[in-house]
């Protein structure tokens, strides 16, 4: 909570705003290369993916090892239905907040099972049910089992001014942003409201908590809903956007392990607990991720190898994620951070 | 038949079931006694598991003289990695996570990049026993008595050594042992030497019996996580069972259900033991 | 009638009994002390009618109505309150946002969560630490900040657990103070102390506990020179 007076808000408001601005713009110079745009797209909707997370974990302390069964869902309840349902097919977009609604039903189950477990037993849970969704979806005929579902191409829009091309990557990138922009949003008024301030004491002390009157279950689940509806939206669109999703475990996959620690690595990189966080460490992961396959990816593996070790290195130097490095440094200047590297060469 | 089949069944989920455990029982000793969660355990299984591929393929090494050589191999690296890596996140709960977590990725990729993605398997036998009405092969047999072996002489050591008396007391609590004049940092190169011995110990030689790849690192990380919760976390002989209820529950649901899904029956039972018994089936709470 | 009634309670863990046939009865407006050495179950007495755990044995009510075994949320609700022994600020907040949170539990917007918490932390007169973070505050400031936090949550019942343990003679005497307005301002506390000259100079009644059973009661004086009572505490050291 900013104790500084109106005129650093208004500073921050601004270059919020400012930065909207410059990402509505990116895309037009790049417009033609297709291959940015997809890298941005799917930060975008990871870095909404991490949001999702950052709430749950960050700001009510669940720490979830199973986002990808929310993320997973919201896929899974889209491609279905353009499977299924022939309105869908033509008309794809509205399953979207379908996709995160399913989700997050999937996320009250699981919430209610797990909420009474604590910290590495609720984490490792969620990691099992996970598991469990994964492997009966993948033998299940309903859900195609082992051969996926492909999601066909939302057909055009025709507006009186333009027509909008989804066999195109840019349109997704506006949705995409504005899904990142309401998620962003979404965790931000929960944790400047009341029930933020109750979240975070669950996560300092969830019995303490209690005993000052607050239903800690009802929270949870409250926290819970929103984040797997999040996580499943942003599922639903990057069904739509790849066209296939499947169940294998394979890194791109919309229900393995890989995607439920994903948003966990991102919300640390960039800063667990804060708003911009998730978004520089998607942007970060993805980004770095995307690099690294180009220049190293001849050889199978490699990519992640370089990955691995930047990984290690950059958690010994900066453990509070960058964002975090960042705000203790406006707030502290730089003697913690020296300090943490003081300890990390002196032990 | 089907209880025949049933029963054969059972006997591999035992002695894979034990194996698990074995690694389970690593990750245990090194979260006991450095309270890390080791999130490239598995991996360092497969690194074991390669050991004694690439020994048997290259030098024709039979198996069974890896094994040994893969123990004292890996408690060597053990001891590395806790003196260069485990050292500066001891105690840390998220800390840990993340960095084996990043460890694990560089490990597994590793392998990938070294020696590529082809599921490998050692051809050697060692005879087919008859045990009562039931055909064995010898493989599982050998493996099951090494495993048996390996898990006896970690828990004497653990009870009657004066080190391993050490590691016990610097689980239970660092300061006291500290207070009673136990060199912690020692013990603990020791302990994190041990773990990881067991882990690519274990990995050579569940090489007997099991297919080898570069990421079946995740799958036996996520079975020694459940095994070490499911028999109460630092509890290591309670690991064993977990390890054993485990193995043996998969071997004999894939009967009814099919073997894709037979990881789903083990997963499933946890959270079930988790919901009913959060402690773990031997945990103190 | 009684605000806090407990009926026979007992708390068994295993074979360890730790609370047998407890019979307490606390009226509106009384301020109580519960004494007792050391392992006598005065916290487990907390625990089991806080919702903690549940008695294994026994009743409690309050207000008139039976609330054994209900969970704490429930009871803050309904006008209990705790302090804990050691006390569990909640790190990543000021001290006035953590005095909010029990605002908060009571049902209150944010805006009026905030008013109630400067009420209180002015009442106890904690303004000048307010807005610092509990994580740079010391052990006094905490017990006060967890008695501030008790007192958001509007109870009818407020119950100490030995808040006065690590504090020097000065921090005693504020507190003693504090303690003695919030009882005046129509709240009925109870609590545990081993710190004496606490116990003598603020309760009307004194509870002594020992080995789970309740050996004494009455007025601090009597209670104090009970034969049966010093026996208990002999070979413990009283501050008096």
């Amino acid at each position: 909570m900013s104790k500084l007076g109106g005129k650093k808000i208004d500073v921050v408001s601004a270059v919020t705003i400012a930065l909207i601005i410059a990402a509505v713009l990116a895309p037009m110079p790049i417009a033609g290369q297709t291959y940015l745009i997809q890298v941005l797209v799917l930060i975008l909707i990871f870095a909404t993916l991490a949001q999702a997370w950052n709430l749950l974990a960050g700001y009510a302390g669940q720490p979830s090892l199973g986002h990808a069964a929310f993320f997973g869902s919201g896929a899974y309840t889209l491609a279905l239905l353009t499977f299924y349902v022939d309105f869908f097919r033509y008309n794809p977009w509205p399953a979207i907040f379908i996709g995160g609604f399913i989700a997050s039903m999937v996320g009250l189950a699981v919430g209610a099972l797990c909420f009474r477990l604590r910290g590495p037993y609720f984490a490792l849970a969620t990691l099992a049910i996970t598991e469990v969704i994964r492997l009966i979806v993948a033998n299940t005929d309903f859900t195609q089992g082992a051969l996926g579902v492909t999601v066909p191409t939302p057909p055009k829009v025709e507006t009186p001014l333009f027509t909008i091309d989804f066999a195109e990557k840019l349109p997704y990138y506006y949705i995409a942003l504005a899904m990142m922009l309401v998620s962003a949003y979404v965790v931000y008024a929960v944790s400047k409201s009341r029930y933020g301030l109750m979240l975070q004491s669950i996560r300092d002390d969830e019995d303490a908590t209690a005993s000052l009157g607050v239903n800690t279950f009802r929270l949870k689940m409250m926290a819970m809903f929103i984040s797997a509806f999040m996580a499943g939206a942003a599922g639903a669109l990057y069904a739509v956007f790849i066209s296939y999703i499947d169940p294998s475990l394979d890194p791109g996959g919309v229900l393995t392990l890989f995607t439920s620690i994903d948003p966990i690595l991102m919300t640390i990189i960039g800063g667990v607990g804060t708003i911009i966080g998730p978004i520089i460490g998607a942007a970060i992961k993805v980004g770095l991720g995307e690099y690294l396959r180009v220049t190293f990816g001849w050889k199978a593996g490699l990519d992640l190898v370089v990955f691995g070790a930047i990984f290690m290195v950059v958690f010994f130097v900066a453990r509070r994620g960058i964002w975090g490095v960042v705000k203790t440094v406006i707030r502290e200047g730089w003697g913690p951070v020296k300090a943490d590297l003081l300890k990390l060469l002196g032990r | 038949m089907p209880f025949e089949l049933a029963l054969v069944n059972a006997v591999n989920g035992v002695v894979l079931g034990s194996i698990y455990a074995t690694i389970a029982m690593g990750m245990s000793l090194i979260f006991g006694v450095m309270g890390i969660k080791n999130l490239a355990h598995g991996d360092f299984a497969m690194l074991g598991m390669f050991t004694s591929f690439w020994l048997w393929s290259l030098l024709n090494v039979d198996p069974l003289i890896s094994i040994p050589v893969a123990f004292a191999l890996f408690f060597i690296l053990g001891m590395a990695i806790t003196k260069f890596i485990f050292k500066h996140i001891v105690g840390e709960m998220m800390g840990s996570i993340i960095l084996t977590f990043g460890l694990s990725i560089f490990i597994e990729n590793v392998a990938q990049a070294l020696w590529g993605g082809d599921y490998r398997w050692i051809p050697v036998s060692y005879g087919v026993y008859k045990l009562g009405p039931l055909s064995m092969d010898g493989k599982y047999l050998v493996a099951f008595s090494l495993t048996i072996a390996l898990i006896v002489l970690t828990q004497l050591f653990l009870a009657k050594t004066k080190v391993g008396i050490a590691i016990r007391a610097v689980t239970q609590d660092p300061e006291a042992a500290e207070s009673l004049g136990i060199n912690v940092d020692r013990i603990r190169l020791v302990g994190g030497g041990l773990g990881i011995a067991l882990a690519g110990c274990g990995g050579a030689i569940l090489a007997l019996i099991f297919y080898i790849y570069p990421y079946v690192g995740i799958l036996l990380t996520l079975y020694a996580l459940i095994i070490t919760v499911l028999g109460g976390l630092g509890n290591v002989l309670g690991a064993f069972f977990g390890g054993l209820i485990i193995g043996i529950a998969q071997s004999v649901a894939t009967i009814q259900v099919p073997s894709a899904l037979a990881p789903a029956v083990g997963f499933t039972i946890f959270v079930l033991v988790l919901l009913f018994r959060p402690q773990g089936l031997f945990g103190k709470r | 009638m009684a605000l806090l009634e407990v009926k026979e309670l007992s708390k068994h863990f295993g074979g360890v009994v730790a609370l047998d046939g407890v019979n307490i009865k606390v009226d509106k407006g009384e301020l109580v002390g519960i004494i007792g050495p050391n392992g006598a179950g005065k916290t487990t007495f907390y625990n089991c009618i806080t919702g903690f755990y549940p008695p294994t044995s026994g009743k409690v009510f309050f207000d008139g109505k039976d609330v054994t075994g209900l969970p704490s949320h429930k009871l803050c609700r309904m006008g209990m309150a705790r302090t804990f022994q050691i006390p569990r600020p909640f790190m990543s907040m000021t001290l006035l946002e953590n005095v909010m949170v029990g605002a908060l539990g009571a049902g209150m917007s944010l805006r009026e969560a905030k008013e109630k918490a400067k009420e209180i932390v002015s009442f106890l007169k904690l303004e000048e630490q307010a807005n610092k973070p509990i994580s740079k505050l010391n052990f006094n400031y905490r017990r006060r900040c967890e008695l501030a936090r008790a007192l958001a949550t509007n109870p009818k019942l407020l119950m100490l657990d030995e808040t006065f343990a690590g504090l020097n003679p000065s921090e005693i005497d504020e507190m003693v103070k504090l303690v003695r307005k919030i009882h005046e301002s129509g709240v009925t506390i109870m609590l545990t102390e081993h710190v004496m000259k606490v116990v003598m100079s603020l309760a009307e009644r004194i509870v002594v506990l020992h080995q789970g059973k309740v050996i004494a009661e009455g007025l601090p004086r009597e209670v104090v020179n009970d034969s049966r009572v010093v026996e208990a505490y002999l070979g413990q050291r009283i501050f008096v």
